[in-house]
């Protein structure tokens, strides 16, 4: 079924790269502590059944994506498997060295686990437990329901929208139940045993149920908003959601199986990690949506567009950056030019929606490359108080330089978001502009500047006009520098996908030989079995036939061992 | 860490000698059958409730020796935290008020939970028995996890069959209400 070019598919893996992007400036600080992650993944039996065996290598693919997160964090990553044999005393064992082992800065235990050890996650101490597996995590729920909930929310921002969570019960659905309503929504909830109909009346689905094709086109219509499929099971075909291929195509928005939850998830905890370890004060990513603006409606991204809109994406990390609003305080940056754009635009062409696309990337990777300075105090990207907390108390006016900094780029960010609507191109500074930011009190301050006057002196204008300029220069260097480690990541992606679909492949085969034998298995002991009763039954009957005749021939009074005691 | 599940030999015994020349033996050695969703007082706080079922075997030709099995299996409705293992001796004491007879000795009784896909909403992994070893200390039970103890799958399969206990969800079909058991004061070292 080829999806419409109206349906907004959620870019889950580009949140992943940006928001990993986002937080490299902490790895640094990270990997000085030489923390470790420990991962603990229960594996099926080898002769287990094949949807538990399908999860077994969901759970696998998971943990692997977690490696490379934390990995990239900065963090070493100990992967540890467990047979599910393990006895309850030793899985204990495994969790409580984790516990006490100061190295390890939090435990990951890969679900879903065997019913009977469900318990024991409450023994991860909940100052590790970034997943909120146990009861006493300080999180409020999984890192999964986390990510579905900020990804629902633009979505949920009319009044009135209905909502549902299917798989409302289970470990993930009631997380994102449980942070729906905190922030106001009133979900339904469906799960084992609800009419699925319903959902037919809600404008907004979110499925966690892990139970591949659960919601077909019976369920699923155009007027959902959104569907939200957190499913995940490998198939030969590719890996398959709670939505059925076929109805994949209905809703306006979906988040597509791969690379919709699952990376959201891994995001998710790509922060509360950084947040655990380096940023304890840094605010948490937010996804904003596809834009609501009437001339950028929610465009097709195609699975074949070389270069895919990232505008929504990008608006991700500029919030991931965000820290919350504090009292703004003027500051005298010298280079204020470049955060003004030009009043007169005309629709941008492809290319250079894709040029400026380039550059909002890039600046990400600016950051990171402001690596040194934000590492050393990573308190500071978060607006920490100096004076509540003295021990992390710096210089003034380095502290000042390091906010202006992140400040600086984090207007960028949304600065060039809103030149991807307006703006085809970079361009000289105009009068008009400044009058509107010298009018736009709110707006200079925002970009920490002093107000700017449009009467300002030769001298100081070609100073400026010259500032300008060099900062072109350095946006087109990390332009070029980060459209190279963004086509990286690409090209990472794309062997990765290459490398599952192989596997995926390898496994089916694996499978199909498997059945195949275990078909001929049955068949030879069912034709053994039948062969051996059809035996016995035939030797019964002889049997049977043999004391019949013997009986009546007693009652005749024929005797073959002696002569008849009636005859003679 | 792999640990091969440990037979208990008498267990290990009835269980496999199901399907052989037996039948009228294992039917004559259970005395009594019965079973209760039952609920007690988590020492978590807040009510627990799982589905108990207790087998009483007569065992030895004068019918004094007493032993007894009971089942206690964890189901999706109970709240998350509030597992069976996570209060052994809580879910013990209510089973022994609710199910067992005075008579049987706290030695006398084993103990199993049971887990599977009526345990949790999530996909739950094999159909599981695992058997408790609560120690009585004369006026309370304590409970260490190293000595729980996971069977053989088909070693759990043939003791299912053999204690004659039908689907979990089928059982609970017949209970329309929980068995609730206050329990007295727990021991002060929990």
């Amino acid at each position: 079924m080829s999806r419409p070019q109206h349906q907004l598919r959620i870019p889950g893996r580009a949140v992943l790269r940006e928001v990993t992007a986002a937080y490299q400036p902490y790895r640094g600080a990270i990997a000085a502590r030489d923390v470790r992650v420990a991962i603990f993944r229960v594996t099926p039996a080898p002769d287990a059944p094949p949807e538990r065996r399908s999860r077994g290598a969901a759970a696998a693919i998971s943990a692997e994506q977690k490696v490379r997160v934390f990995t990239a964090l900065g963090a070493t990553v100990d992967s540890v498997e467990i047979p599910e044999t393990v006895a309850p005393g030793a899985f204990v064992d495994l969790v409580e060295a984790a516990n006490d082992d100061p190295r390890i800065a939090a435990i990951i235990v890969q679900t879903p686990l065997p019913a009977r050890l469900l318990r024991e996650l409450d023994r991860i101490d909940p100052a590790k437990d970034i997943d909120a597996l146990g009861g006493s995590s300080p999180y409020g729920a999984c890192a999964t329901a986390d990510g579905i909930s900020r990804i629902a929310q633009p979505f949920l921002s009319a009044p009135d929208t209905k909502v549902a969570v299917v798989g409302a019960h289970g470990f993930v659905g009631s997380g994102v139940v449980r942070l729906l309503r905190e922030h106001g929504h009133d979900p339904r909830e469906v799960d084992l045993g609800d009419d699925m109909r319903q959902l037919r009346d809600v404008d907004v689905v979110i499925s966690a149920t892990g139970q591949q094709g659960l919601l077909t086109a019976e369920y699923l219509h155009p007027a959902h908003r959104l569907v939200i499929d957190s499913g995940f099971v490998p198939h030969s075909a590719g890996p398959r959601g709670d939505v059925h291929p076929d109805a994949q195509h209905l809703p306006a928005a979906i988040t597509p199986v791969p690379g919709g939850i699952g990376p959201v998830e891994m995001a998710t905890l790509a922060e509360r990690f950084t947040i655990q370890q380096a940023a304890p004060d840094l605010a948490s990513w937010r996804y904003l949506g596809p834009s609501t603006e009437p001339s950028d409606p929610p465009g097709p991204v195609e699975p074949t567009s070389p270069e895919p809109q990232l505008t929504t994406v990008h608006r991700t990390v500029a919030d991931a950056l965000h820290t919350p609003p504090t009292t703004p305080q003027p500051r005298p940056v010298e280079v204020p030019l470049r955060y003004t754009a030009p009043i007169e635009v005309e629709p941008p062409t492809v290319e250079q929606e894709h040029h400026d696309l380039d550059i909002a990337f890039d600046e990400h990777v600016d950051v990171g490359q402001d690596h040194e300075r934000v590492e050393v105090e990573p308190e500071l990207v978060a607006g920490v108080d100096a004076q509540q907390q003295p021990e992390r108390a710096v210089d003034e006016q380095q502290a000042d330089r390091v906010v202006g900094e992140l400040e600086r780029v984090e207007v960028d960010d949304v600065e060039l978001a809103q030149q991807d609507e307006r703006e085809p191109e970079r361009a000289e500074p105009e009068v008009e502009q400044l009058a509107l930011l010298e009018v736009e009190r709110d707006v200079a301050d925002e970009v920490g500047a002093q107000p700017l006057r449009a009467e300002s002196d030769p001298a100081a204008e070609q100073a400026r006009i010259d500032a300008a300029a060099a900062e072109r220069g350095r946006q087109e260097q990390a332009r070029v520098t980060l459209t190279k480690a963004r086509r990286a990541a690409e090209a990472a992606d794309a062997q990765r996908e290459a490398r599952e679909a192989a596997a995926a492949t390898t496994a089916a085969l694996e499978r199909a030989r498997e059945s195949t034998q275990t078909a001929l298995a049955a068949l030879h002991a069912t034709e053994a079995e039948r062969a051996g009763g059809e035996e016995a039954e035939r030797r019964e009957q002889l049997n049977r036939w043999h004391e019949q005749d013997r009986a009546a021939e007693m009652d005749q009074g024929i005797d073959h061992d002696g002569p008849s005691l009636g005859m003679g | 860490m792999t640990e091969r599940p440990v037979v208990d030999p008498a267990i290990d015994g009835i269980a496999r000698s199901r399907g052989r020349a037996n039948a009228g033996l294992l039917s004559g050695s259970i005395a009594v059958m019965s079973s209760a969703v039952l609920r007690w007082t988590h020492c978590r706080g807040g009510p627990a409730h799982c589905l108990a079922r207790a087998r009483v075997l007569d065992a030895g030709p004068d019918h004094r020796l007493v032993h007894a099995i009971v089942v206690l299996s964890e189901v999706r409705d109970n709240p998350r935290g509030r597992w069976i293992t996570a209060d052994v001796p809580g879910v013990v004491m209510a089973a022994r008020a609710a199910l067992l007879p005075a008579s049987c000795a706290p030695a006398a009784v084993t103990w199993f939970v049971h887990h599977g896909q009526f345990s949790t909403y999530d996909p739950a992994g094999p159909e599981t028995l695992t058997r408790l070893a609560p120690r009585w200390d004369g006026q309370f039970y304590t409970d260490d996890v190293h000595d729980h103890v996971l069977l053989d799958s088909s070693l759990a399969a043939g003791l299912l069959a053999m204690l004659g206990l039908p689907p979990v969800e089928h059982e609970l079909r017949g209970w329309p209400a929980p068995i609730t058991v206050e329990l007295p004061p727990r021991s002060p070292a929990e």
